[in-house]
């Protein structure tokens, strides 16, 4: 985990960082998650690239491991987002991501974004983060960009539609 | 030199052969893939190898560092016991190009549908990567089948997770090969993608040993 203050950064698979306003931190994602969590009162915000939904299941000690996997990589963000200064009265979550990128063909492998998705969810829900907005689904990888300060996520996809949630 | 470089080299030998080996069949495997790629266009088609890697599957992205690229990526799965993935990936605009050659040359016609380029660039996945296949196959004595193809059109990373996903949950490394396609002078972005498991990694290297030793 890194803390940057500079005014962009990007993150790649099962990496995670907190920063401050202005900052805007941005990943891509197909089947993985982009899970920001922010706290608009003090301007502070992180994100986290999910890969997996589960830690038990599969870890073998890879890199980032604790970031990979939804059930660990919750607690881990808003730990980090604590220990910089935000408050966990304050924080707010969203997700995008979760895709299904071959809707064709039929893997079982190719429905990680749904339960990537759905793990994130009760994750948040146990810890009592409310999930405030979500794009998650469908069969399009999304470039993400998220203002650490504000919350605001500005999701793309290649047909050249652009939201903000 | 000292005794103590021999047994760095002597240390590292070991390594040495194997990628040596992979390198020297996925060469082999490249090479029949440009020249099948060459006569699907009519053009010249050379293919270097400027990469063999093994790395985690969360090192991938920046390894290969195409992350927002907008790519067409024909997707094919070595059947049976191998069971590992196989990518050929072109930018979205030399896919076009290359799908506007082969149509032109094959069919004589200017004017594509949808559904044609859709047809055309699976058949050039099936050419392509059953040409690097077939190398293999023919040099090795193995028997490699693979799936018909499928294909995406999307920024490249978001395609790849999937596959790295996969990687992960079999808690295994990405081996990366990528190829580099050139057209005359123009150059072609393309790369064939093999994540390799780790018996067929080893049968490779097996056979390739006793075939380059004698």
């Amino acid at each position: 985990m890194n803390e940057e203050n500079e005014k962009k950064v990007r993150i790649g698979m099962a990496e995670m960082i907190v920063a401050r306003n202005p900052t805007i931190i941005s990943t891509t994602v197909g089947s993985c998650i982009a899970l920001c969590m922010y706290d608009s009162i003090n301007r502070i915000g992180g994100m986290v690239h999910i890969v997996l939904p589960k830690k038990e299941d599969f870890d073998k000690g890879n890199i980032n491991s604790a970031q990979k996997y939804a059930d660990t990589a919750v607690p881990a963000l808003l730990s980090a987002l604590i220990s910089k200064g935000a408050k966990k009265e304050y924080i707010k979550a969203k997700i995008a991501g979760g895709a299904n990128m071959f809707p064709i063909f039929n893997h079982p492998i190719l429905k990680i974004g749904v339960n990537n998705a759905n793990v994130v969810k009760k994750k948040l829900a146990e810890l009592g983060i409310p999930l405030v907005a979500e794009d998650t689904g469908g069969n399009r990888g999304r470039i993400i960009e998220f203002e650490a300060g504000s919350g605001t996520m500005k999701i793309n996809t290649m047909d050249g539609k652009e939201r903000k949630i | 030199m000292s005794g103590q470089d021999e047994s760095e080299y002597g240390r590292n030998s070991e390594m040495i052969p194997e990628n040596e080996i992979l390198r020297e069949i996925g060469s082999m495997g490249a090479g029949h893939a440009a020249t099948a790629l060459s006569e699907l266009i009519q053009q010249k088609i050379s293919i270097t190898f400027p990469e063999i890697f093994v790395a985690y599957p969360e090192e991938v992205p920046k390894k290969l560092g195409l992350h927002d690229m907008p790519t067409v990526v024909i997707y094919k799965k070595l059947q049976g016991s191998y069971d590992c993935d196989i990518l050929l990936v072109f930018g979205r605009e030399e896919a076009d190009k290359i799908v506007s050659a082969m149509i032109r040359n094959t069919f004589n016609m200017e004017e594509l549908d949808e559904e044609m380029k859709k047809s055309a660039i699976e058949e050039v996945g099936n050419i392509v990567i059953g040409s690097f296949l077939s190398a293999i196959s023919n040099f090795t004595d193995m028997e490699l089948l693979p799936t018909p193809p499928i294909h995406t059109t999307d920024v490249f990373d978001a395609i790849l997770d999937v596959f790295l996903a996969k990687l992960s949950l079999q808690n295994r490394k990405a081996m990366v090969f990528q190829t580099c396609f050139k057209k005359n002078d123009e150059k072609i972005y393309g790369a064939v993608i093999i994540f390799l498991n780790e018996k067929l990694r080893a049968e490779l290297i097996s056979r390739g040993k006793s075939w380059l030793e004698g």
